[in-house]
């Protein structure tokens, strides 16, 4: 198992070196001098000279490889170098606004677990009845529908007409509803759809019928047999959702004005601040790729059938 | 049911597009035209969707919207499943070195949350409509690939494969001719999903000011651009909000059909 662990932490060096890669390469292959965006903004006249002078200050001079090279070696330590506007370090500034994002993903992820699982525990038991269709019509609107829209539209309603919850900003937890609402509304969907059908798929297996037919009640046959073995499956799914709630909370946190993560990196892209880009995408794959590993370790611990080696 | 919900779906999928393709036609008004004196009115029989902060009738700018919002959610598609296709079925059927490459480019795609990716590419590609559907095309790219080769690692085995090569067909000629036509199902089902997501991700790249630039406009710019005057003005998030919700609603409904119909394994009921 350690060597296990071990293995797949040495394979996520090689693709986190990708990522920054790809990212560096799109970079500097695309025109458009920050230099050039940055000068722009502080209203001076962009004189070649000025120009020339802000590359150099900022080593965007150099020949790429040397900048990655410089980037690497730097991030190895810890250094995730200086952003390019506002010249603060890239890493505290990333943890800073982290907690925003985890609190964000983390509060969605049981939102959606605790809403997604008994729907589709519901749809399962009553299957092609009215409340099936409710909830699979529900499920396919979830996922169907623009989370910035639903954000928006929650935010109008409880927000600003009804005035029971704040519009944005953190501080109390009544902060985080309306944005983990709008984060775990896709997930709901899924988490639904997939618990459904994996425990349809359980109620069909023989182990199933022997308990109906040594006459236990339908409810022990459902919570006590049928639903343990479909968990598992589940909670791999609640797992790989993190990614994707993370990737929402990206447009959530700029709808409702956290300061986390997401929108750390919508203002970076705005201004062509490599630094931070590359800091944020460093990070953000970094969590993620842990994330699978730890799902991926969480399922072998739930089923002895799975070693790993 | 699923088959009844799949053609509803398709019905609804065609309107969206005629009503994009003749909207020159259809649109009451000019949707960039405008009029100071009808600023930010509820729908009226005049405008029927009302008009947003410049006077502009909300009804054309959905239809016109329309355009660029289905054009975002099929050009990634037909670029992700080009590339990804390729990649699977060369990955899969060379093995070897290649397919080692390929597989770890493909990690190193699906190293980040898929918004965030296309977040990242349109970042450094720079904002604009072109890159962000670019951007949704690149992370689309694992789906198909992975699909792909799955399908041709089970497929090279098979007995017509091998009779293909025994007679002497090079390997551009089994890829194309004869992996390629027995994976077109899967790959059709995949490509109808991910239609949906290409609007959904292309309209949020928009929200966010990294899509289309003003003063065209999608779904996702003007839901974003008539925001601020919101608790007055609803009708101008309600409408491109639903039109977006139709689009992808409609093609998952096609997409879930298409996959039962092809695929009756995965039939759930």
């Amino acid at each position: 198992m350690t060597r296990y662990i071990i293995k797949r932490l040495v394979l996520m060096v090689p693709v986190l070196l990708g990522v920054t890669l790809l990212v560096f390469l799109i970079f500097h292959l695309t025109p458009g001098d920050p230099a050039r965006v940055l000068l722009g903004e502080m209203g001076q006249g962009a004189t070649p000279e000025a120009i020339e002078a802000l590359r150099h200050q900022l080593g965007l001079d150099r020949p790429w490889y040397v900048q990655y090279g410089d980037f690497l070696l730097k991030a190895i330590q810890g250094d995730f170098g200086r952003s390019f506007r506002g010249d603060r370090p890239v890493l505290p500034e990333l943890l800073a606004r982290f907690p925003v994002t985890l609190q964000l993903t983390l509060s969605a992820l049981g939102l959606a677990a605790l809403t997604g699982i008994p729907l589709g525990i519901i749809a399962a038991v009553k299957r092609h009845t009215w409340v099936d269709h409710l909830v699979m019509v529900v499920a396919l609107l979830g996922v169907s529908l623009p989370s910035f829209w639903f954000g928006i539209m929650l935010m109008q309603m409880f927000a600003l007409k009804f005035k029971v919850l704040p519009p944005s900003g953190t501080g109390t937890w009544q902060h985080m509803i309306l944005p983990a609402v709008t984060v775990a509304l896709s997930s709901v969907a899924f988490i639904a759809r997939m618990t459904r059908s994996t425990l349809l798929d359980q109620l069909r297996e023989d182990y199933v019928r022997t308990a109906r037919s040594k006459g236990l009640r339908e409810r022990a046959v459902v919570f006590r047999h049928a639903l343990k073995n479909a968990f598992i499956p589940v909670l791999t799914t609640l797992g790989l959702q993190f990614g994707n709630l993370l990737g929402g909370s990206v447009v959530t946190e700029s709808i409702f004005s956290l300061p986390g993560l997401g929108r750390l990196a919508v203002e970076a892209i705005k201004g062509r601040d490599l630094p931070s880009i590359q800091g944020s995408v460093l990070w953000v794959a970094l969590v993620f790729s842990l994330v699978n590993l730890a799902v991926d370790l969480g399922y072998a611990a739930l089923d002895p059938r799975i070693r790993y080696e | 049911m699923r088959n009844r919900m799949a053609v509803i779906g398709l019905i609804v999928f065609i309107l969206l597009i005629l009503t994009a393709v003749f909207a020159p036609q259809l649109a009451p008004f000019d949707p960039d035209k405008q009029d100071w004196r009808a600023r930010l009115q509820g729908p009226s029989a005049a405008h029927l969707f009302g008009t947003d902060e410049f006077g502009r009738d909300m009804l054309s700018r959905t239809l016109f919207g329309g355009q660029i919002s289905l054009v975002a959610g099929v050009v990634p598609v037909i670029i992700g499943a080009t590339l990804g296709t390729l990649m699977g079925l060369t990955a899969g059927y060379l093995g070897g070195r290649w397919d080692q490459l390929m597989m770890r480019f493909l990690d190193v795609l699906l190293a980040l949350p898929s918004i965030f990716l296309a977040l990242a590419i349109v970042g450094t590609l720079g904002p604009g409509l072109f890159n962000a559907m670019l951007a949704v095309a690149v992370v689309s790219i694992p789906g198909y690939a992975r699909v792909v080769r799955g399908q041709v690692l089970t497929l090279r085995e098979r007995d017509y494969i091998t009779a293909a090569v025994a007679a002497g067909a090079g390997h551009a000629r089994v890829i194309f001719r004869h992996l390629l036509r027995n994976i077109l199902s899967p790959l059709l089902v995949q490509a109808t999903l991910s239609v949906g997501f290409s609007i959904l991700t292309t309209a949020s790249l928009s929200f966010l000011g990294l899509g289309t630039q003003p003063p065209t406009s999608d779904w996702g710019e003007m839901l974003a651009s008539g925001r601020q005057y919101l608790p007055d003005a609803w009708w101008l998030a309600v409408f491109p909000g639903l039109f977006v919700m139709l689009a992808v609603l409609s093609v998952n409904l096609l997409g879930d059909g298409l996959r039962d119909f092809l695929d009756p394994r995965s039939r759930n009921d």
